[in-house]
């Protein structure tokens, strides 16, 4: 059964409300628990499928295949780790157990959904189901001003985004009088590309998913969501639900529009150059260590975008090509961002705020292993060797040169300069400043497992970078 | 090339033209004659109090949106209640996960108080 | 001998993970593991050489191969590997033999510093890497390796961070070595762009295919890389700064090894920069400039430590000249010897500071215990350091038979035969600079009357764990330059490294005249020997006054004493800007952004009063700057038609 992954999760949500519905408060956390148990079974026979020859679903509406395999593994772990981070930061705080699991599962179902998703009218239902569960987790602090504020703006300007993108959808339905992936590009193969009404359709199609993604200048929303949300939901919007919106970016501009790839290229290298440069510019002035991390995640939006840029559909995997590149650093990127969100959810799990720089001095004295896990995340994020930060940017580098667009392979060189200021200076100030605070920091097993899984995956995909390159590669024969 | 992008341009000027030659005409052949009861947003009906823009009770969207969850159920029954003899056991039990899955909700929103008018 | 190379950098590597580990419970202990594993390097180095030794006058790399296959990915193949020739072998025996007797001094220097373990984590660490760039065999490895250095580098230059200064410090070597690995990276994307391979054994097989501006372009870039690690000119001046970390560390990776990564990785990419004539004189010329420039910045310091940074750029300045004028043996001889007598230096000026910091701190006297004008007359209280450093003195001024002597005189006679006759001479006056600064400080150091409250302030010898390096790096100071220097030009360290660079620089070997030798060595002994004479009239006999010599050239002497005002221009020029525009921005995103979408908004809503509606604060600035992405992109797609069209 190809959606039998999907399937779990979506049981488990159900089973999540029910149970949230119905025990009494004191046993809701055993429901950390159950959501590790349905990821964990929903992650098996996942991994089950790879390899298997494609299938489809719902009258050709979702498929299965190794794309989709890479992904929910994607998915499927990051829904994991953020479970396992977020017990003691919910406790503290006295937010709901039930709902977050459930909000989350509902979430990752609507990712799923979106990877699979071979129809344009299945990935545009496939995402609202995922962002309209975000937009309640960003809100979940009901009585906190600022989540509200972060709910309702990511809430309203993502209904616009979504406007604009389901707009754009029925331009290329216009177009090409289908709405099925595979038959728009046969009709795209078909006729002239030379076609100013496909060039609106990917200008409004760019826009709507680049909104998802936030890129520069879609991007207004993600501090103020990313700061305000609670920080489990923020890690979880940094990187779930932004590798969906990559992965229908590859559905949308590779399955279904691969074939005008020179008309969209130079409008993607673009945006990844302004995205990543203004995020970085701004990231070294930020104090407040969420908002950093957003305009972290922002530019790391404008990294991965540089695959797609330099995306040659057809390309024989025996080069550095694009879309591997893009999806071996979604990887990486996955568990570096999550482990330093996870960190900044630590330090702040017992106190009122937790989020200035202040609040990370002497970390290495204080709380040692875990400001080792920090440096480790913080160096990959800046792409230090061997950490996997390192062979994510050097792939989508040499694809960038490959594909004949030295410029964009400098511009992102230049950046990463640029981003060793911010980053390091968490390390700097972990290690070299002193504090008389004495805030005990909150202990979990669930975080600190959670920590080691996070720091040992950064430095074990980049130490042994081939098999993960192999399974980014493998993912991508479809195209 | 450049001829495809004719149709567009006009597309546009025209688009632009229409809208203003229509309200330009209006504003010149229109009687131009205001007065209170003209103004109201009902001429012949019961007089508006307040402001359009007043605010409800934030129960009132609660219970708008479980009958829209209903609303979407007859949505989804009448057609399938009209293909009924086609779909056969797999619609009914496609069918039946759909309302099971809208009764999950139900009964969460029902156990959440969202059916409490306090 | 292949099967056993790993041992070189695993041993340090596990030493330091173990260290890392455990170095809480291990304490003291983490020294003996420190010092046990590079040991086991040096020995496994040992090994190394006396095998290139025996298979004697091999042409390309006598073993090249792989520990570990990280990356086989098509074209892009990626492994852990070594690449032994003379040259490395040389290096590895610098690398390990330095290492260990910094690790054996630390005991004594760090003894009571209460991070003791985590110093002997990094210690290793640092050697590791070191050892990986050497062994490299690809550029990624060196890369790796080179970054790795440069890490440690940051964590040592900061281990006390405690100190503003330090941590100041540590990011400014950081920063300014980004700047140098910027220019590196992009040197590699660009072999690997052009040869299609990043395996050195490839890239120099094909450099002779190559067009020679690009070659050019890809050697200077990784020459900006070698400036940024070696602290050239414009990217030196993180170095003095970086004295702010323990000494020992300064001794090991600021003097001996990890700045000589430059001069290393030109000589080991020999075989393309020889195809470059433009670059080479680069080279030659920044080497030069370097030299003379921070010999005169090191004539007026007064922090015993910095004139030693200042004289390692100057020296490192030497090696560059050495590559740049073609005798790359001589630049490989100079980095070898340099590595005893400057490591010797180091060591020595930390034995220094720890007996005078004590002794001050004894007496209660609150001055600085580095300023060389507090000191004076200390040979009395510490005869073994004294004896060590002068050896370490003669060596880097050039005297003969000191191991200074041979590899400078090389440099300098190579230059002069050459043809090179302006970086002769700049050499000739760097050398008499170098004397002058080197025994000015000796003299103000250990000789003359003290200038400190000898009642109360009484400084020590140094503990046996210190001197005994000093003592076994004085020997080598005194004896490795003309072990394998002697006969100029002849010596066994030539025809050591022949195998490396003969057959890269081809039969163009010009030959000295014996008698030419001879008046070239005079001179560079004459030169030095009045360096030290004016020294000596100025800071023993006190024949000359200081005073009145910087009276009379107030304007010179605030210049170099400023060190020609460089960090306060970069200040100015670069970090001030780059700020400024990192807030403007920041100014931009909030502000013109911001009020650029204010402005359109009011001007829709001078034109639709319905759109006022949608108005509403921030949120709707943003979905207005989306709508204005939207336009312009769409605007830009449909203006320049199709973009491949």
């Amino acid at each position: 059964m190809a959606v039998l992954p999907e399937v779990v999760v979506t049981v488990l949500a159900m089973l999540l409300l029910l149970l949230d519905a119905v025990l009494p408060e004191h046993r809701k956390s055993g429901l950390t628990w159950l959501a590790l148990l349905g990821f964990v079974v929903a992650g098996a026979f996942n991994l089950y499928q790879w390899g298997s020859p494609a299938q489809s679903a719902y009258g050709g509406m979702v498929g299965a295949d190794n794309f989709t395999v890479f992904f929910n593994t994607l998915f499927l772990a990051t829904a994991i780790l953020v479970v396992l981070m977020a017990p003691a930061y919910l406790r503290e705080r006295a937010l709901p157990f039930g709902e977050f699991y459930s909000l989350l599962s509902f979430a990752v179902l609507g990712m799923m959904f979106t990877a699979a998703s071979t129809d344009l009218i299945s990935l545009f239902v496939s995402i609202e189901l995922m962002v309209i569960a975000v937009y309640i987790l960003a809100g979940l602090a009901r009585r906190e001003k600022r989540s509200n504020e972060a709910s309702l703006k990511y809430f309203l300007l993502g209904a616009f985004a979504s406007a604009i993108l389901v707009y754009g959808m029925s331009w290329l339905y216009g177009i090409t009088g289908q709405t099925n992936l595979a038959k728009i590009a046969g009709v795209l193969k078909a006729t002239s590309l030379d076609n100013p009404l496909l060039l609106m359709t990917i200008a409004l199609l760019a826009v709507g998913v680049g909104f998802k993604v936030a890129l520069v200048p879609f991007h207004a929303w993600t501090p103020d969501a990313y700061e305000g949300a609670p920080t489990p939901a923020t890690a979880f919007m940094s990187v779930g639900p932004k590798a969906a919106a990559f992965a229908a970016l590859l559905r949308i501009f590779i399955s279904a529009m691969g074939p005008a790839q020179p008309d969209y290229s130079l409008l993607f290298a673009i945006l990844a150059v302004l995205t990543m440069t203004l995020a970085n510019v701004v990231a070294i002035q930020q104090n407040n260590i969420k908002r950093m991390l957003a305009y972290s995640s922002i530019a790391h939006s404008g990294y991965i975008l540089v695959g797609l840029a330099a995306a040659q559909p057809g390309a024989g995997s025996d080069q550095v090509a694009g879309i591997p590149a893009l999806m071996f650093y979604l990887f990486v990127y996955t568990f570096m961002t999550l482990g330093a969100f996870a960190i900044v959810a630590y330090v702040q799990a017992g106190q009122v705020t937790g989020e200035s720089f202040d609040d990370y001095r002497a970390l290495g004295r204080r709380a040692p292993m875990t400001a080792i896990a920090m440096t480790l995340f913080m160096l990959s994020l800046t792409g230090v060797p061997p950490l996997a930060g390192f062979f994510g940017k050097a792939y989508l580098i040499l694809a960038a040169v490959h594909s004949g667009m030295a410029w964009l392979a400098v511009a992102m060189a230049v950046n990463s300069a640029i981003s060793a200021y911010y980053y390091l200076r968490v390390v700097v100030v972990m290690y070299m400043s002193d504090t008389t605070e004495r805030v005990p920091l909150y202990r979990s097993p669930f975080i600190h497992s959670m920590l080691a899984v996070a720091s040992l995956a950064t430095f074990f995909v980049g130490v042994f970078a081939d098999p993960f390159l192999r399974f980014a590669q493998g993912a991508t024969l479809g195209f | 090339m450049p001829t495809n992008y004719i149709g567009i341009g006009l597309f546009i000027l025209v688009g632009m033209g229409f809208t203003g030659a229509t309200f330009a005409a209006a504003a010149l052949i229109r009687p131009s004659n205001p007065n209170p009861i003209k103004l109201e947003p009902y001429e012949c009906g019961v007089p508006g109090v307040g402001d359009a823009r007043d605010r409800f009770h934030i129960r009132y969207y609660v219970l708008a949106m479980l009958y829209l969850v209903f609303d979407l159920e007859v949505v989804f029954l009448y057609p399938w209640a009209v293909q009924y003899d086609k779909l056969g056991l797999f619609g009914l039990m496609e069918m039946l996960v759909f309302v099971a899955i809208l009764l999950i909700g139900y009964f969460y929103a029902w156990k959440k108080g969202a059916l409490d008018w306090v | 001998m292949q099967s056993l190379i790993w041992i070189i950098p695993v041993a340090p590597m596990a030493a330091a993970i173990i260290n890392g580990v455990l170095g809480k419970k291990l304490g003291k202990a983490t020294g003996a593991v420190g010092i046990l594993a590079v040991a086991i390097s040096f020995v496994m180095a040992l090994y190394v050489l006396a095998g290139v030794m025996a298979a004697g006058n091999h042409e390309g790399p006598l073993a090249d191969g792989p520990f570990y296959q990280w990356i086989v990915s098509g074209a892009f193949n990626v492994q852990l590997g070594y690449y032994i020739d003379p040259l490395a072998a040389v290096m590895l025996i610098v690398v390990t033999s330095v290492s260990l007797l910094v690790h054996i001094y630390s005991v004594g220097y760090m003894a009571n510093d209460g991070s003791f373990w985590r110093f002997f984590c990094y210690l290793p660490l640092f050697t590791f890497a070191m050892l990986m760039l050497v062994l490299a065999n690809n550029f990624l490895q060196l890369f790796l390796g080179w970054e790795g250095v440069g890490l440690c580098s940051y964590l040592l230059i900061g281990f006390w961070y405690n100190r503003k200064s330090a941590s100041d410090a540590a990011m400014k070597a950081f920063i300014v070595n980004r700047v140098g690995d910027f220019g590196f990276t992009i040197g590699i994307i660009l072999i690997w762009l052009t040869f299609g391979s990043l395996s050195f054994t490839t890239v120099f097989d094909k450099a002779s295919t190559v067009e020679v501006g690009f070659l050019t372009m890809i050697t200077l870039l990784l020459f900006v890389g070698a400036c940024g690690k070696s602290a050239q000119i414009p990217l030196y001046t993180w170095l003095p700064d970086a004295m702010e970390g323990p000494t020992p560390v300064s001794a090991l990776i600021h003097a001996a090894t990890m700045v000589t990564a430059g001069v290393y990785m030109v000589a080991r990419m020999y075989p393309l920069f020889i195809h470059t004539p433009v670059t080479l004189s680069v080279v030659a010329w920044v080497g030069g400039i370097t030299a003379i420039f921070a010999a005169s910045i090191g004539l007026v310091q007064n922090d015993i430590k910095r004139i030693l940074a200042y004289s390692t750029v100057s020296q490192l300045g030497y090696m560059f000249l050495a590559l740049g004028v073609v005798v790359p043996v001589s630049g490989i001889f100079h980095l070898f010897t340099h590595a005893f007598f400057k490591g010797l230096l180091f060591l020595g000026a930390g034995s220094v500071i720890h007996s005078v910091e004590h002794a001050f701190e004894h007496a209660g006297v609150h001055d600085d215990p580095q300023n060389i004008q507090n000191m004076g007359g200390l040979r009395r209280y510490m005869p073994w350091t004294a004896g060590t450093f002068l050896i370490a003195c003669l060596a880097i001024s050039g005297i003969f038979p000191f191991a200074g002597f041979w590899s400078k005189d090389e440099i300098l006679t190579g230059a002069f035969v050459n043809g090179q006759y302006a970086l002769y001479a700049i050499g000739l006056v760097t050398a008499m600079m170098t004397a002058f600064y080197m025994f000015r400080e000796y003299f103000l150091v250990f000789e003359g009357t003290p200038r400190f409250d000898t009642h109360h302030v009484h400084p020590h010898e140094s503990p046996w764990w210190m001197v005994g390096p000093l003592a076994v790096l004085a020997l080598l100071s005194l004896v490795a330059g003309f072990a394998v220097g002697a006969p100029p030009e002849h010596g066994l360290f030539r025809n050591f490294l022949d195998p490396v660079f003969a057959p890269v620089l081809g039969a163009e070997h010009p030959e000295t005249a014996f008698v030419e030798t001879l008046i070239l060595i005079g001179a560079s002994l004459l030169i030095a020997v009045i360096g030290i004479y004016i020294a000596m009239m100025m800071y023993l006999r006190r024949a000359w006054s200081p005073q009145a010599v910087s009276a009379r050239f107030p304007r010179l002497y605030d210049l170099l004493y400023h060190k020609w005002y460089l960090d306060e221009i970069y200040d100015a020029a670069i970090v001030q800007p780059t700020l400024a525009f990192a807030r403007f921005l920041w100014g931009f995103d909030s502000g013109v952004i911001d009020g650029m979408v204010n402005g359109v908004g009011a001007l829709i809503r001078w034109l639709g009063q319905g759109l006022r509606r949608l108005q509403t604060g921030s949120v709707g600035n943003y979905a207005l700057g989306m709508s204005l992405g939207l336009l312009v992109i769409l605007g830009s797609l449909l203006l320049s038609g199709t973009f491949h069209g």
